[in-house]
C-alpha cells in the first residue's frame, strides 16, 4: 500500500462501490421495494393554502414569513455583534457581512452615481428588495423546502398515488414502487370517495360517525367555497343534502341514478389512460359491473326494502334506452350526474351503516374480526365474500403459474373495486384483510414554498417599485416630471413646432411602458424561479445521476441574478424617472 | 388527446425563444467587441450588457410564463 497509485486505486474503487450503492442501489432498488421511490411533484401554479381558516394561509406566505424571519435575525445578531456598528475591529461575521453589502452598495454606486446618492431612502429600498429576494430565492435550494408537507387526498386534476400504513396504525406515506412513476390523475368523485375513505378509516381511531361524512363535506365544502370559485363537483350537491334528507333516500332507492354513473364511469373510462400497474379508473368493466350491481339488488331485496324489482325493471328499461339512444339532452346529463353523485354519497353511507348494524347484531367480535369488519366501509359484506374468494382464487393460480402477472392484476383490481369503488390501486388479498393501503390518491402539499412562485409577491413588490419610482421622480422634478407623460408643452407650441405633436404620442406611449415595467419586472422573476422549481424538482426523474447537481448549481446563480435583476432594475428606473427628459427644451437640464 | 395537444401548444410558444436567443447572441456580440476594442471599459461594457440581456430575456420569460400557464393552469 506504500504505491500513492495503488492507494488511489483503492480510493477510487471504495468510492465508485459506495456512489453506486447510494446513487443507485439505494433509489433504484431498495426504496421503491419499500414503497417509497421519490413521487412526482404536484405543480400548480396558484400557493397552495396550508391552514384554512376565516384568514387562508399559503405556503408562500410562510415562507414570506420564513424570509423575514431569517433576515431580521441576520441583522439582529450583526447589530448586537457590532455593538450597533460602533466595533472598530470587524470580526469574521461582521466582515461577511460587510462584505455583502459593501459589494452591493458599489455595484449599485457605480450604476446610479450622484443621484443613487443623494435620493432619499434608495438605497435601503434597492437593497431591501435584494436581500429579501436573495434569501428567498435560494430558500429553494434548501432540502425540505417544496416537498415536506402534509398528505391529503389529490384534488381534481392533480395526480397522486396510493398510500400504505407505516407500521404504527393510521400512519400514511405515499406508496410509490417503482421509480419514475407520475402517478395517477384524480378527479371529482375520485377525491370524494377519498376524503369518505380517510374518513371511515380514522373512525376505528377516532369514533367517527359515518353519518356526520354529509356534514363534513358541506363544512369542507364551504371553507373551499370562501376563497374559490371553482369548486369540486361534489360541492354543487351540499345545499340539497343539507335541505332534505328525503332526497337523498329518494335517490337511493332510484337506479336510474347508479346507471347513469356506470354510463359516465363508461365515458369516462374511455378517456383514462390508467398508469401501468395500476387499476383503470374509475375501472368498472361491464362484467364485474353488472355482478357488483345485482348483488347489491339482491341485498336490497334480502333486507326487505320494497323497491327492488320495480327498480330492477327500470334498470333493465334504463340500460336498454341507454344502448339504444345514442345522445341523452345535455341538461338531462348534467342532472343525471348530479343525482349519481348524491347516490354514490347515499350509497356508501347505507353500507357503512349496514355494516354497524351487524356488527352490532353480532355483538362481541374479537380484535381481528373488528378491524376486518372496518375494511369494508364501501361494500356490503357479499360482495367482500365474493371479492375476497376471487382474489384468492387469482392468487392461487398466479402462484401455480396458470394465469400471467397481468390477469392477477387485472383481478385485484376487480376485487379491489368491488370493496373500494374507483379505487385505482390492486391490492393483496392480505393487503384487502389488513387495510394496509389506501387506494385511493394522496398527494403532499409543502408547508413552505418559494415566495417568487407567488405571482401576488411579485405584482406586489413590482408596483411598489415602480411607485417609489414614481416618487423619486416627482422629489427630483417636481410637477413637470409629468410632463413625460402628458407633454403640455408641446401641445401648446404646437403652432410653432408641428412636430412636437409626436412628444405629446411619446408622453402616452411612456405611460404604457409604465405597466409594462411593472408586468416585466413581476413575470421576469416568477417565470425564471417557478421555471427553476419545476426544473430542480421534475430533472431527478429525467436524468437521476449527475444531472441535478449541475441544476442546483444553475439554479443558485438563477436565484441570485433574479434577485439582483429585481433590484438593480429598481435602481436604474428610479435613476432614469431623476434624469430631467429630453425634448423638454425649456426646463432646466439639471435641479 | 388534451394532454398531448397541451403538450404541443407549449411547445410551440416556446419559440418565442428564437427572437431573444437571436438577440441576446447580438447584445453578446457587439459587447465582445466593444471590450476588445477598448479593454478599459470591460467593467462598464459587463454591465450595460447584462442589463440588456435581462430586458432581451423578458421577452423569452413571456413565452415560459405562457407555456407554463398552458401546462399547469389550463
Amino acid at each position: 500500500m506504500g504505491n500513492p497509485r495503488l492507494r488511489g486505486l483503492v480510493f477510487l474503487a471504495i468510492g465508485l462501490v459506495l456512489a453506486w450503492l447510494i446513487c443507485v442501489w439505494l433509489p433504484f432498488t431498495v426504496l421503491p421495494n419499500a414503497g417509497i421511490a421519490p413521487a412526482l411533484p404536484v405543480i400548480t401554479v396558484p400557493p397552495e393554502i396550508v391552514v384554512y381558516g376565516a384568514l387562508p394561509i399559503t405556503n408562500t406566505f410562510i415562507a414570506a414569513i420564513l424570509v423575514i424571519a431569517v433576515t431580521a435575525l441576520w441583522v439582529g445578531m450583526m447589530w448586537r455583534n457590532t455593538n450597533g456598528w460602533t466595533k472598530e475591529i470587524p470580526d469574521r461575521w461582521q466582515g461577511l457581512t460587510e462584505v455583502f453589502v459593501e459589494t452591493f452598495y458599489n455595484f449599485c454606486d457605480g450604476l446610479g452615481g450622484e443621484k443613487f446618492r443623494k435620493a432619499p431612502f434608495l438605497w435601503p429600498l434597492v437593497s431591501s428588495i435584494f436581500f429579501f429576494l436573495l434569501i428567498g430565492n435560494w430558500m429553494e435550494i434548501f432540502p425540505g423546502v417544496e416537498s415536506i408537507g402534509y398528505m391529503h387526498c389529490s384534488y381534481p386534476n392533480t395526480s397522486g398515488y396510493a398510500r400504505s400504513e407505516m407500521g404504527v396504525p393510521n400512519t400514511w406515506k405515499l406508496h410509490v414502487d417503482r421509480t419514475l412513476d407520475a402517478g395517477v390523475t384524480a378527479n371529482d368523485e375520485l377525491e370524494a370517495d377519498c376524503i369518505h375513505f380517510s374518513k371511515v378509516t380514522d373512525s376505528y381511531y377516532n369514533e367517527y360517525d359515518p353519518a356526520d361524512y354529509a356534514v363534513d363535506r358541506a363544512a369542507h365544502c364551504s371553507s373551499l367555497a370562501a376563497f374559490d370559485d371553482n369548486l369540486p363537483g361534489y360541492c354543487e350537491d351540499i345545499a340539497i343534502e343539507e335541505t332534505s334528507a328525503d332526497v337523498q333516500t329518494l335517490l337511493m332507492s332510484n337506479s336510474f341514478a347508479e346507471e347513469v354513473e356506470e354510463e359516465a364511469a363508461e365515458e369516462e373510462t374511455a378517456e383514462e389512460i390508467p398508469a401501468d400497474g395500476l387499476c383503470v379508473v374509475p375501472g368498472l368493466n361491464d362484467e364485474a359491473d353488472a355482478e357488483t350491481a345485482a348483488e347489491t339488488e339482491a341485498d336490497d331485496a334480502m333486507e326487505g326494502e320494497d323497491h327492488s324489482d320495480e327498480a330492477a325493471e327500470d334498470d333493465a328499461a334504463d340500460e336498454g334506452d341507454a344502448e339504444g339512444t345514442d345522445e341523452p339532452e345535455a341538461a338531462t346529463e348534467e342532472a343525471a350526474e348530479e343525482t349519481a353523485s348524491l347516490l354514490l354519497m347515499g350509497n356508501s353511507n347505507t353500507e357503512t351503516v349496514e355494516e354497524g348494524d351487524e356488527a352490532a347484531a353480532e355483538g362481541e367480535d374479537d380484535h381481528s374480526e373488528e378491524k376486518i369488519e372496518r375494511v369494508y366501509v364501501f361494500g356490503t359484506p357479499d360482495q367482500v365474500a365474493v371479492a375476497f374468494a376471487e382474489l384468492e382464487e387469482a392468487e392461487e393460480a398466479f402462484a401455480a403459474g396458470e394465469i400471467s402477472a397481468g390477469a392477477l392484476e387485472e383481478a385485484s383490481c376487480e376485487a379491489t373495486q368491488m370493496v373500494y369503488p374507483n379505487a385505482v390501486f390492486p391490492m393483496s388479498s392480505s393487503e384487502l384483510e389488513n387495510n394496509r393501503i389506501f387506494p385511493y390518491v394522496s398527494h403532499i402539499t409543502p408547508f413552505v414554498r418559494v415566495i417568487a412562485t407567488d405571482l401576488s409577491l411579485n405584482f406586489g413588490l413590482a408596483i411598489l417599485a415602480i411607485l417609489a419610482v414614481q416618487g423619486y421622480g416627482i422629489w427630483a422634478l417636481g410637477p413637470s416630471y409629468f410632463e413625460k407623460f402628458l407633454n403640455l408643452s408641446a401641445v401648446g407650441n404646437i403652432a410653432s413646432r408641428p412636430i412636437g405633436g409626436v412628444d405629446f404620442v411619446v408622453g402616452i406611449i411612456e405611460i404604457v411602458s409604465e405597466i409594462g415595467k411593472i408586468v416585466s419586472l413581476a413575470f421576469r422573476l416568477f417565470g425564471n424561479i417557478f421555471a427553476g422549481g419545476i426544473v430542480l424538482m421534475v430533472f431527478p426523474f429525467l436524468l437521476a445521476f449527475v444531472a441535478p447537481g449541475i441544476v442546483i448549481g444553475l439554479e443558485i446563480i438563477i436565484a441570485f441574478v433574479q434577485a439582483l435583476v429585481f433590484a438593480v432594475l429598481t435602481l436604474v428606473f428610479a435613476v432614469q424617472a431623476m434624469e430631467a427628459h429630453h425634448g423638454d427644451d425649456h426646463g432646466d437640464e439639471h435641479h | 388527446m388534451e394532454v398531448g395537444l397541451k403538450a404541443v401548444g407549449a411547445g410551440l410558444v416556446m419559440l418565442g425563444a428564437i427572437g431573444p436567443g437571436i438577440g441576446i447572441g447580438l447584445l453578446a456580440q457587439g459587447a465582445m467587441q466593444a471590450i476588445g476594442r477598448n479593454p478599459d471599459a470591460a467593467g462598464d461594457i459587463q454591465t450595460n450588457m447584462i442589463l440588456a440581456i435581462v430586458f432581451t430575456e423578458a421577452i423569452a420569460i413571456y413565452a415560459l410564463v405562457v407555456a407554463l400557464i398552458i401546462l399547469f393552469v389550463l
